[in-house]
């Protein structure tokens, strides 16, 4: 792997000649890649919980009721029966036409569609913030149209959610396990500094240094390289996002542009960079505090 | 200020390379450390600046016992030692101005006076024109004297050397001395481990001398 070449980020004047050995060149290398792999996980997570969202805030309010071939005629008197339920703002039956065109992507055009026996489906829209009792419907409904069935969605929303969930939640432990890996390649670099510095450590000492004094300069080069990985990391990530965005809306322009971030999601990926930066910080601080700490 | 109570020192398993060691070192005073290589000057001077706890005996330093001393409270001990190593100990990668600085930033000390008194002080030296040079450009008797001029830019009340005039000719020598002289009438003790026959001869100062890790010589009245 090639060590990124970044420029400054003014990294104050160092008497400890970090950045000299080889291992702590390849540290922002190590955290672009962690938080490439990070900002992905996340933002396909948020894209899908926000898909998930919209679905819901489009179905919820609304169901189909549908009415077997066998009992078309009885649709009048199940519309009336709807009507007349309370919660229900609106009820009115699909035309030929549209159900048509629902079937269409999978039966084609054609005559035939137009002797297939197809159910009869009606649009139910419910009043603002009412609920009903889906069940109960279903059985006063079978009375007028036998064979009558009511779908509110909710057994696709709640797999569909359901999906986003798992999915967010296997995003999130995408970003622990990159947290770790970072912390462990920043342990691991920083105890390579320590030793390639040993000397000049030593002398800081002996003048009189703390700890704190010494560990600081390490804090302030992993809070640096840190946020430098971060960004080029979220630059290819958000590269390599774009590059499927495109690709979806090629394959389905709905698709692609449903599968979108909020301002505030993005928000979110963009403190990736600092979260880097903080966790190379504290985490070489740590470090190195620890192993000065075993010396005289 | 330095009182050493019959102290030993050995590394590891590793044999005596002090035993028995007792002196005292009162404020504003003037040493020479001299004996063979080997020694134990060196490792002598370890134990002052606090690089080096004693395998046994007690050692006092600044009226404190260094067994004592927790280990967050030295740095503020070392800070009142300025050290010159053997081997110069520059960090290459910082310029002359940067190396002597270092004492002052690790002190805390505003980048307004750091600039002052380093100046002032690398000019003393005679190195005014090398101030942005790095160790490797400078000659060994150079990077010397930016080494001294590290030790001393913090004004310490103890001022150790090792074989500050290794690298040096006579005449630098001589002048070199006359800075740990001055620093020493300004109320410093100063330590100066030698071979130098010579220097020890035209500095009528007492010495402490080590042949096998104890104190064969204690010229002078440098007495416990």
């Amino acid at each position: 792997m090639r060590a990124l070449r970044l420029p400054s980020l003014c990294l104050p004047r160092s008497e400890v000649a970090l950045g000299r050995d080889p291992s702590g060149r390849y540290l922002p290398s190590i955290v672009a890649a962690m938080i490439f792999l990070a900002a992905v996980a996340l933002a396909g997570a948020l894209a899908l919980s926000a898909a998930a969202a919209r679905w819901q805030d489009a179905l919820s309010g609304t169901m189909t009721v549908e009415i077997p071939p066998a009992a078309s005629d009885r649709t009048a008197a199940a519309l009336a029966l709807l009507r007349a339920t309370p919660g229900i703002a609106r009820a009115e039956a699909m035309s030929r036409e549209r159900i048509d065109a629902l079937l269409e992507p999978w039966l084609g055009k054609g005559e035939r569609l137009v002797h297939l026996p197809v159910p009869t489906l009606i649009d139910v829209t419910l009043t603002s913030g009412a609920r009903v009792d889906t069940a109960a419907l279903e059985v006063r409904l079978a009375g007028v149209a036998p064979g009558a069935a009511v779908d509110d969605h909710r057994r696709w929303l709640d797999g569909v959610i359901g999906l986003a969930r798992v999915t967010f939640g296997l995003a999130l432990a995408v970003v622990a396990i990159v947290g770790v890996v970072a912390a462990g390649a920043v342990i691991f670099v920083t105890r390579a500094k320590l030793a390639a510095n040993r000397e000049a450590i030593d002398l800081l000492h002996l003048m009189g240094a703390d700890d704190h004094y010494i560990a600081g300069h390490f804090a302030r080069q992993g809070l640096v390289q840190g946020i430098q990985g971060g960004i080029v990391g979220l630059l290819a990530a958000a590269a390599a996002l774009a590059a499927m965005a495109l690709v979806l809306r090629a394959v389905d322009p709905a698709l692609g542009a449903r599968a979108t971030l909020s301002l505030g999601q993005a928000a979110t990926l963009l403190l990736l960079p600092p979260l880097a930066g903080l966790i190379a910080m504290l985490t070489a601080r740590r470090t190195v505090l620890s192993a000065l700490a075993r010396v005289i | 200020m330095v009182r050493f109570q019959n102290v030993g020192l050995h590394y590891g398993e590793g044999r005596d390379v002090l035993s028995d060691i007792t002196f005292a070192l009162g404020p504003g005073t003037f040493h020479f450390l001299t004996g063979p290589s080997g020694a134990g000057k060196t490792s002598l001077l370890r134990l002052m600046y606090l690089a080096q706890r004693p395998s046994c005996g007690k050692v006092t330093m600044f009226e404190r016992d260094i067994a004592n001393v927790p280990r967050d409270e030295l740095p503020a001990l070392r800070r009142r030692i300025g050290v010159v190593f053997q081997d110069f100990r520059l960090l290459e990668h910082l310029t002359a101005f940067d190396n002597v600085a270092l004492p002052l930033r690790v002190a805390g000390v505003d980048e307004a006076r750091i600039k002052t008194h380093v100046e002032e002080l690398l000019t003393w030296v005679g190195l005014g024109g090398h101030l942005e040079d790095r160790p490797v450009t400078l000659s060994g008797g150079q990077q010397q004297r930016v080494a001294i001029a590290r030790a001393v830019i913090t004004r310490p009340r103890l001022l150790l050397a090792d074989e500050p005039t290794g690298n040096v000719d006579d005449e630098i020598a001589v002048r070199l001395l006359h800075l740990f002289d001055e620093l020493h009438k300004i109320g410093t003790t100063v330590v100066v481990a030698t071979h130098n026959p010579s220097i020890v001869a035209r500095f009528a100062y007492p010495t402490l001398h080590l042949e096998d890790g104890r104190l064969t010589g204690d010229r002078r009245g440098a007495a416990a």
